[in-house]
């Protein structure tokens, strides 16, 4: 339950303090909202992988603005996947924590956590226009990045 | 929702290349995967420690990020936890009501009944002039049993003093031995603040001063001049 709810919450945090943070917070209103499970609606895990996440995006929100642009289509990056295998995943991690703080957001939600960017827009407040612009950002500086690690 | 997503029907969009912010990528697919092998601190004592305090001082949720919550039924405030609350301190009271009243019924029933300490003064024999010492065991005072953290003076009718200090001192009491003493006793006057003694009655007559009575010399007596 530990490696499952602190592995959620370092995805968004900037590092493992605020991890920390998120999860003492998350388990906190878990506790509080215990009565409010509906195993109907889903398992546990979900229920809990939810609250960590809404946690995560409180603190993100304190932290920093999402930018307004929008963008409806992009090229898809050119990345070697190949690259991306050998790399490690503390190492990969660390360069999606060097995104900004909203791009970073948008693309764990999309990319890991599997969000559709209509539920990210009404997460984060911001049009799925918005989401998708941040989902580009994140691509581009990746494969930039990852690029370098190739070279 | 991801699943949902996965299940949608990509052949829809028209310009699949394009449109890429749309579907993750490959390579997205394999960051997924590495990512949940990521290590994860040993942090677990002390995320519990903060936890459990944030749980302890019931400070209330900065917001209710839950996903499912139920409307609660009931006015706020007025739910099971306040009756259950109400009830308790009811309980309580009810509990601190009877302790009292059973401490004040045990204090009146288990107060030592304190013993009759009599004075026994030595009888004096008017014909005889001798004085009956009284009996040694009545000089003393019985101790009460009931209360350890008083100490008892005892009361000696003689004139000697006990000078061991780590003793309790007694207290001498001065008796008169015979009734003879009491009837040469001078009534002195009682003096207070509130009574003046009555001002000495003052000498000579009124309006004439001690000069008055001066002789002067200077004066010739009229009798005498014409001689």
């Amino acid at each position: 339950m530990y490696a499952f709810a602190m592995g959620i919450a370092m995805r968004y945090a900037v590092d493992e303090h605020e991890a920390a943070d998120i999860m003492s917070h998350a388990f906190v209103k878990m506790f509080r909202s215990i009565h409010t499970f509906d195993e109907t609606k889903g398992n546990f895990h979900g229920w809990l992988k939810r609250i960590i996440i809404n946690e995560s995006l409180d603190h993100i929100k304190q932290r920093s603005r999402f930018s307004t642009q929008e963008i409806d289509i992009a090229d898809e990056p050119a990345i070697n996947n190949a690259v991306i295998e050998r790399t490690d995943a503390a190492e990969i991690m660390q360069l999606i924590k060097q995104l900004p703080p909203a791009t970073h957001a948008v693309f764990v939600l999309y990319a890991i956590d599997g969000f559709a960017h209509k539920e990210i827009a009404a997460q984060l407040n911001i049009s799925e226009g918005t989401s998708k612009w941040h989902l580009s950002e994140a691509r581009k500086i990746l494969q930039q990045k990852l690029t370098s690690i190739k070279t | 929702m991801a699943f949902e997503r996965s299940k949608k029907n990509t052949a829809a969009k028209i310009n699949i290349h394009k449109n890429v912010v749309n579907t993750p990528t490959p390579y997205e697919t394999i960051i997924a995967a590495k990512l949940e092998q990521l290590p994860v601190p040993d942090m677990a004592d002390s995320i519990w420690a903060s936890i459990e305090m944030q749980l302890d001082a019931g400070l209330p949720g900065d917001g209710d990020n839950t996903p499912s919550n139920k409307p609660t039924t009931g006015k706020p405030g007025m739910g099971k936890g306040f009756y259950f609350s109400l009830l308790t301190a009811i309980v309580i009271t009810i509990i601190l009501i009877n302790r009292t009243n059973k401490k004040q019924n045990n204090t009146n029933n288990t107060l030592p009944a304190i013993p009759k300490t009599e004075m026994v003064t030595p009888v004096a024999d008017s014909n005889t002039h001798t004085i009956v010492p009284p009996a040694k065991n009545n000089n003393v005072v019985p101790k009460n049993p009931g209360k350890k953290d008083t100490s008892t003076i005892p009361i000696f009718s003689g004139n000697r003093i006990n000078f061991d200090t780590a003793k309790p001192q007694p207290l001498i009491v001065n008796k008169t031995d015979s009734a003879a003493l009491l009837k040469d006793k001078v009534a002195l006057p009682l003096l207070d603040s509130a009574t003046k003694p009555p001002l000495p009655k003052p000498k000579g007559i009124k309006g004439i001063t001690p000069g008055d009575y001066k002789i002067k010399g200077d004066k010739k007596d009229p009798q005498k001049k014409g001689e």
